[in-house]
C-alpha cells in the first residue's frame, strides 16, 4: 500500500511450493463430496484426499449503504486491493478522502495516504464508536492516538454513522451521515470488519459456529477426515472461554502449523487468540493483546487497571521518546488479562509480547511486581522505572485500598 | 486421537494458500514428506507476511 514493496515480493512464488514438493493447482473448488472424498474443480477436473484441511479465508465486509457501488469506494484486503487503490490515487488524484471505520486498518491507510499528493489532502475518519482503534484501547488511551491524529490534522468523527455515500454520475462525492452533516469526498475508504469464506464448508454439512467453522483445538471440524484454520474458522478467546472471529494473521499461520502437525501424530493443542495486533501512524505506534478494561467489564470480570508514562531510554540519553502502558488485571483471580501500549518507537512497543506471554502464562500482580526486563540507558527506561512492573505494583496498592 | 495420523502414499489437499493453507502446506511437507500434498488456490499468487 505505500508502495515501498513490489506486489511480486511479497507473494510466494510456486516454484518455492514446488521445490518443498508441493503440488500446485490454481483453481476454484466448486464442489467438495465428503463422503466420496472427491473434490470437484471449477475446470473440471476431480482431486481425491485422505484428509482435506480448508484455509478459506476471509472478505471485507463492506455495509450495505446506499452508494457503496460508486466509483471511488475503496476498501482493502489484498494484494489486487492495494493496488486499486494506487490506481486510482494515481488516477483521480483525490484530495479529500473520508475513512469510515477508525479500526487499524482504515488508519494506517490514511496516515500513507495523508503524506502523498502535490498538496495536503483532507482526511476525515468517521468512527461508530466514541474513539479511534476501539478493539485495541480504551479511551484513556485512546484520547492520546485522537490527540495525535489531530496534530497531524486528521478531522475525526466519533460517535457518528454515515448513513448514505454520495455521487454524481457514479463518481462519489461525498458522505451523509446520520447526524445529518455531509462531508464532500473524492475518495471514500471503507473498513469496518471482515466477515469468513464459510460457504464451502457450509454447503460440505461442516458443524458451524457463530463465528465460522467449528473447530476443536486440534483443528478437527465435525467430519473426522476435515481440518480448518485460520480466518475461516471460530477461534475460542484464550481469556474469556467464549467462540469469537479472532481474524488475524498469527492465529492463522499457528492453526495451519497445527493443523499439519496434528496429520503428523503430534499432540498439540491451540490455547486460543489474544487478539495481539498493533499497527503504525506516522510515527505512533500502538499494540495490544487480551482484553480491553472495556471487554473485560463486558465479559464479567471486575478489572483492576493501571496507566504507567515511560522512556524509550534513560531519562538522561538524547533522544528519549516518551511512551505509555495499560495492562488489565482480574481483580478475582489477580491475574493478567490485557495490555496497551501507544508508542513513539517501535521498541517498547514489542513489550506487548511480554504482556502477551504473562497473559499466556496466567501472571498475576504480585508476581509481576517482581518481574526485570533487560535494561540498557539506550535501549530502555531505569530498571527502577519499568512499566510493567510499575502498572503491577500500582494494581498492588489498588487491591490494598479496594 | 481420531485416529488422524496420516500413512505414505496417503493423499493432503489443502484448498487456500494464504494465512492458513500455506504454513499448513509447508509444514505438512515438512512432518510429512512421504505424503502427497496438493495445494488448490483461486488466486495467481498469495500473499504472505
Amino acid at each position: 500500500m505505500a508502495g515501498l514493496a513490489a506486489p511480486e515480493s511479497i507473494v510466494v512464488p510456486d516454484k518455492m511450493l514446488e521445490d518443498a514438493g508441493l503440488q500446485v493447482i490454481v483453481d476454484e473448488v466448486a464442489h467438495v463430496d465428503n463422503i466420496k472424498k472427491r473434490i470437484q474443480l471449477s475446470g473440471g477436473r476431480e482431486v481425491d484426499y485422505d484428509k482435506l484441511f480448508l484455509g478459506l479465508g476471509a472478505r471485507s465486509f463492506i455495509p450495505p449503504i446506499e452508494g457503496r457501488d460508486l466509483n471511488g469506494v475503496l476498501s482493502l484486503r489484498s494484494a489486487a486491493d492495494a493496488e486499486k487503490i494506487r490506481t486510482y490515487i494515481k488516477e483521480k488524484k483525490p484530495e479529500r478522502l473520508v475513512f469510515v471505520g477508525a479500526g487499524f486498518i482504515s488508519l494506517e491507510v490514511a496516515s500513507l495516504l495523508a503524506l502523498g499528493g502535490s498538496s495536503p489532502r483532507t482526511i476525515t475518519v468517521v468512527e461508530l464508536m466514541n474513539r479511534p482503534l476501539p478493539l485495541m484501547l480504551d479511551e484513556d488511551m485512546a484520547a492520546s492516538v485522537a490527540d495525535y491524529l489531530a496534530q497531524k490534522n486528521f478531522r475525526l468523527l466519533t460517535g457518528e454513522k454515515v448513513k448514505t455515500i454520495l455521487g454524481s454520475n457514479g463518481q462519489v462525492t461525498g458522505v451523509e451521515l446520520d447526524s445529518g452533516t455531509t462531508i464532500d469526498a473524492d475518495m471514500v475508504f471503507i473498513n469496518v470488519g471482515v466477515r469468513p469464506n464459510t460457504e464451502l464448508a457450509e454447503a460440505m454439512g461442516l458443524e458451524m459456529g457463530d463465528f465460522g467453522i467449528k473447530v476443536n483445538s486440534y483443528q478437527e471440524t465435525s467430519d473426522p477426515d476435515i481440518l480448518a484454520g485460520g480466518d475461516c474458522v471460530e477461534k475460542i478467546n484464550f481469556i474469556t472461554g467464549k467462540p469469537e472471529g479472532g481474524r488475524l494473521r498469527g492465529p492463522a499461520v499457528m492453526q495451519g502449523r497445527l493443523a499439519a502437525k496434528r496429520l503428523a501424530g503430534y499432540d498439540i493443542q491451540f490455547p486460543g487468540v489474544l487478539n495481539a495486533g498493533g499497527c503504525q501512524m506516522f510515527d505512533l505506534i500502538v499494540t495490544a493483546t487480551g482484553l480491553t478494561e472495556t471487554d473485560a467489564k463486558q465479559n464479567g470480570f471486575e478489572p483492576v487497571c493501571a496507566v504507567v508514562d515511560s522512556r524509550s531510554k534513560h531519562a538522561m540519553i538524547p533522544g528519549m521518546l516518551p511512551w505509555k502502558i495499560k495492562l488489565v488485571f482480574d481483580k478475582k483471580s489477580q491475574r493478567l488479562i490485557g495490555g496497551q501500549i501507544v508508542s513513539h518507537t517501535i521498541g517498547p512497543s514489542r513489550e506487548i509480547d511480554a504482556v502477551s506471554a504473562f497473559i499466556l502464562g496466567g501472571k498475576t500482580i504480585g508476581e509481576l511486581t517482581t518481574f526485570s526486563s533487560a535494561c540498557n540507558p539506550d535501549i530502555s527506561s531505569e530498571p527502577s522505572a519499568e512499566p510493567i512492573t510499575i502498572a503491577a505494583e500500582q494494581a498492588l496498592q489498588k487491591l490494598k485500598l479496594a | 486421537m481420531r485416529g488422524v495420523i496420516m500413512k505414505k502414499g496417503e493423499r493432503l489437499v489443502i484448498v487456500g494458500c494464504s494465512g492458513a493453507g500455506g504454513p499448513a502446506a509447508m509444514m505438512a511437507k515438512k512432518l510429512m514428506p512421504e505424503v502427497d500434498v496438493t495445494v488448490i488456490r483461486k488466486e495467481d499468487c498469495f500473499i504472505v507476511r
